[in-house]
């Protein structure tokens, strides 16, 4: 509590001075008013009055002042002893670290201790829960920006996937358009085709009118040839009757020249007879001879005519057939062609509208493309703010871990952690290469850690090989003095865990920062730092 | 001059008779007719009937000559040539058996 | 052989018998037949055509050509049947010979036969420039 400027005329002294300045003018006033009773009275009353007021004032005011004032100093000494453990504390808090800074208010009243624990309390409750918020927007973030890589990459996908269907639509389309054009060329084949299918037809009629014609022609010389063969064998009939009259006869001459044989003398002239009767016979049985050749020539002519007529008939009707057939072909193949010139045109139209359909479909596609590609970009531009966004988190972590508090989180606490450790070890570092090696390994997110003595010579190191890939690390080694780097200088200077910007690491070429803390032996003597790389694409592990 | 009476029937294609009185019987024989005689039984093919026949010429000596067959004579029955059998000595083919009869 | 002779010749019926022409005297003629049927008769020689019905009478028919040994000729379209007598004069009896053709009355003149045998065949003429088998039917039922 600071010293305030008194008053004079407004400490208990000079109210006591004043009280008693005015009780013995009073007085003084009553004695020089004269003598008398009433004067005595009113001396002696005043002085009573004055000596009761003297005497309250000293029990009321001079006393209890004089108290509060001794307890004010007391108050301010008190003050004094707070303000500075308070401004200790708050240095700390201004330090960020939230860890020693409630160690500095020990001493502070329980009520103000209680406060400053509380929020310096409440305050590491915040920078955790943005540190976790921090860590779920960077996953959110690297979610997200994976989705937008995915998504940018399934739509370079769909893309080309959609260049390659424009393609084959266009191909599609320009093969519709030949089919349409083979279609209607077709079409109009058929077309011609049917005409010439008619003209055949026509053709095919006229000449089975005329077969018929010749086929009935033909009968009708097959029936007369009938007719002539019939008659014929009515002669041939008659002939075997002469021929066969002219064998009996004939028999009958023989018998006679037989009988006029034995009957001697008497049968000669009958025998001539007999003679004459065979001679008339054997003429006639030689003009039948004579007719039936003529008859067998005639005949024959007429089975020549007759088999000629039937082959005739027969190839006429053979003709007539294929005719027909030819007839039926062609009625057919007209029928064949009437639908295929239907379906021609029909296949026209068809791939016509294909062709239509795929000239849309193109432009559909062409406008899928352009709306792919400005998903792609947007996906880009989403995956930049995604970036973006994974970068304003570690930001935002770096940030809260510019802060130590007690928690698992807190990368300065774990670098003070372990930095204790090592400095109850002062001296015995031996186990330290051991001991930084395990600790690389339980932190996935550290590249390396190093030990420093006092002067910035390399004690010791550890890397992780998850980052290094299992590469020897040869620009860093035991012994190499590192007090110039800006970061043991400020923990040398300032003797507390820091935390450094981004940078690149030369380990890994990413984005690193760095964590260190002084080495205090168990004295309070900085025998050392500690340190490690932090990489930042792993920083959402810590 | 008796007209003799023959029991006419046919067998092989040719005409064949005997004396009715020399007939006893008929029977079937296998598709056919089996004619019990006195003396024997003959087979035929199909009895024509009991016919009358005038005349029954003994086989003259051409027909001796080239058919040496005996056989009790020709006859003309019904406008048929009938070769009538003695039926103690039928043509080989006709009467297999011979069997002794009542009269034998 | 009593013949029925003209001047100087014997009159025969002149037949075909297959490729045969062959002679049969008149006085052995008893007639010519269109082609008799024949009943065949069983076992009997290949010359026996069978028996036939002329007048009443059984007639046993013979195969001409067969008889004279004559080799197939052309079918006829009128054969003949010949009804002739057969055997010796005072044993004589009507057979058939069954003949391709009956031809003519022909006269064979006497002493041109050639060849002249004791068989159903006397000998042989020309006629009309061909050659003609004169037959003598005395000798047919001899065995």
């Amino acid at each position: 509590m600071r010293e305030e400027h008194v008053r004079p005329w407004t400490s208990p002294e000079w109210g006591l001075a004043i009280l008693v300045a005015t009780v013995v003018t009073g007085l003084v006033a009553a004695l020089a008013a004269g003598a008398g009773t009433a004067r005595q009275w009113v001396a002696t009353a005043f002085l009573a009055a004055g000596a009761v007021a003297v005497l309250a004032y000293v029990a009321a005011a001079y006393l209890p002042a004089r108290h509060s004032l001794r307890r004010a100093e007391r108050a301010g000494r008190l003050a004094t002893v707070w303000e500075r453990e308070l401004v200790a504390g708050l240095v700390e808090l201004q330090a960020g670290d939230l860890v020693r800074a409630p160690e500095q208010v020990r001493n502070l009243p329980d009520r103000l201790a209680g406060a400053f624990s509380g929020a310096t309390r409440s305050l590491g409750g915040l920078i955790q829960q943005i540190q976790a918020s921090s860590t779920d927007v960077a996953a959110a973030g690297n979610a997200v920006h994976a989705t937008a890589s995915e998504l940018a990459s399934g739509s370079s996908e769909q893309a080309a996937a959609v260049v390659q269907i424009t393609a084959t639509m266009e191909e599609l389309a320009r093969t519709a358009a030949q089919i349409a054009g083979n279609a209607a060329s077709q079409a109009e084949l058929a077309a011609h085709a049917q005409q010439t299918g008619d003209i055949g037809v026509a053709a095919v009629e006229e000449a089975l009118a005329g077969v018929e014609e010749v086929q009935k022609r033909i009968s009708a010389i097959a029936s007369r040839a009938d007719t002539l063969g019939t008659r014929s064998k009515e002669i041939y009939r008659v002939l075997d009757l002469i021929t066969e009259i002219a064998q009996e006869t004939h028999i009958l001459s023989l018998n006679a020249a037989i009988e006029a044989a034995a009957a001697g003398e008497h049968g000669r002239r009958f025998g001539v007879v007999a003679d004459e009767v065979r001679r008339l016979a054997q003429r006639s049985q030689e003009s039948v001879d004579s007719v039936r050749n003529l008859l067998e020539e005639f005949a024959s002519s007429i089975r020549a005519t007759v088999v000629a007529t039937e082959e005739g008939g027969k190839e006429a009707s053979r003709v007539l057939e294929r005719a027909r057939a030819a007839a039926s072909a062609i009625e057919e193949l007209r029928s064949a062609l009437a639908d295929t010139a239907r379906t021609a045109k029909e296949t026209s139209l068809a791939t016509e509208q294909q062709r239509t359909a795929s000239d849309q479909v193109v432009l559909t596609l062409k406008e899928v493309s352009q709306v792919i590609q400005r998903m792609a970009e947007g996906l880009k531009h989403f995956s930049g703010t995604a970036e973006r966004l994974n970068q304003l988190a570690l930001s935002i972590q770096l940030l809260t871990q510019s802060f130590r508090i007690d928690a698992a989180r807190s990368l300065k606490h774990l670098c003070e952690r372990c930095a204790a450790e090592l400095g109850g070890r002062a001296g015995q570092w031996e186990t330290a290469e051991m001991q930084l090696a395990e600790f690389v390994t339980r932190h996935p997110f550290v590249e390396i850690a190093f030990l420093t003595d006092a002067r910035g010579v390399m004690a010791a190191f550890a890397v992780n090989r998850e980052w290094t890939g299992g590469r020897a690390v040869s620009h860093v080694t035991v012994g190499m003095n590192l007090q110039d780097r800006p970061w043991f200088q400020t923990v040398v200077r300032e003797g507390r865990p820091i935390l450094t910007p981004l940078y690149d690491s030369i380990l890994t070429g990413d984005r690193c920062f760095s964590v260190a803390a002084p080495v205090r032996a168990p004295g309070g003597e900085l025998v050392g730092v500690l340190g490690f790389d932090v990489n930042a694409r792993s920083w959402t592990k810590i | 001059m008796s007209v003799e009476e023959l029991l006419v029937f046919e067998h092989g294609g040719t005409s064949w008779g005997v004396a009715r009185a020399e007939v006893r019987g008929f029977g079937a024989a296998g598709g056919g007719v089996a004619v019990t005689l006195r003396h024997g039984r003959v087979r035929a093919d199909r009895v024509v009937g009991m016919l009358p026949a005038p005349v029954v010429a003994r086989p003259g000596r051409v027909l001796r000559r080239f058919w040496p067959v005996h056989a009790r004579g020709l006859a003309v029955v019904g406008g048929r040539v009938v070769v009538v059998i003695d039926p103690l000595a039928p043509p080989p083919g006709l009467a297999p058996e011979i069997e002794g009869g009542a009269d034998a | 052989m009593t013949t029925a002779s003209g001047e100087g010749g014997i009159r025969c019926l002149l037949v075909r018998a297959g490729e045969y022409r062959c002679a049969v005297p008149l006085n052995q003629v008893r007639r010519v037949v269109a082609s008799l049927a024949t009943h065949p008769l069983p076992n009997a020689a290949p010359e026996l055509l069978g028996l036939a019905e002329f007048g009443g009478e059984p007639l046993p028919v013979l195969e001409l050509a067969r008889l004279v040994g004559a080799p197939e000729g052309a079918a006829s379209p009128h054969p003949v049947t010949v009804v002739a007598w057969a055997g010796p004069p005072r044993e004589r009896e009507l057979v058939g010979l069954a003949a391709d053709q009956a031809l003519s009355i022909v006269e064979v003149p006497v002493g041109s036969l050639a060849g002249g045998q004791a068989g159903l065949v006397s000998g042989e003429a020309l006629v009309d420039g061909a050659p003609v088998r004169v037959l003598n039917l005395e000798h047919l039922g001899a065995a």
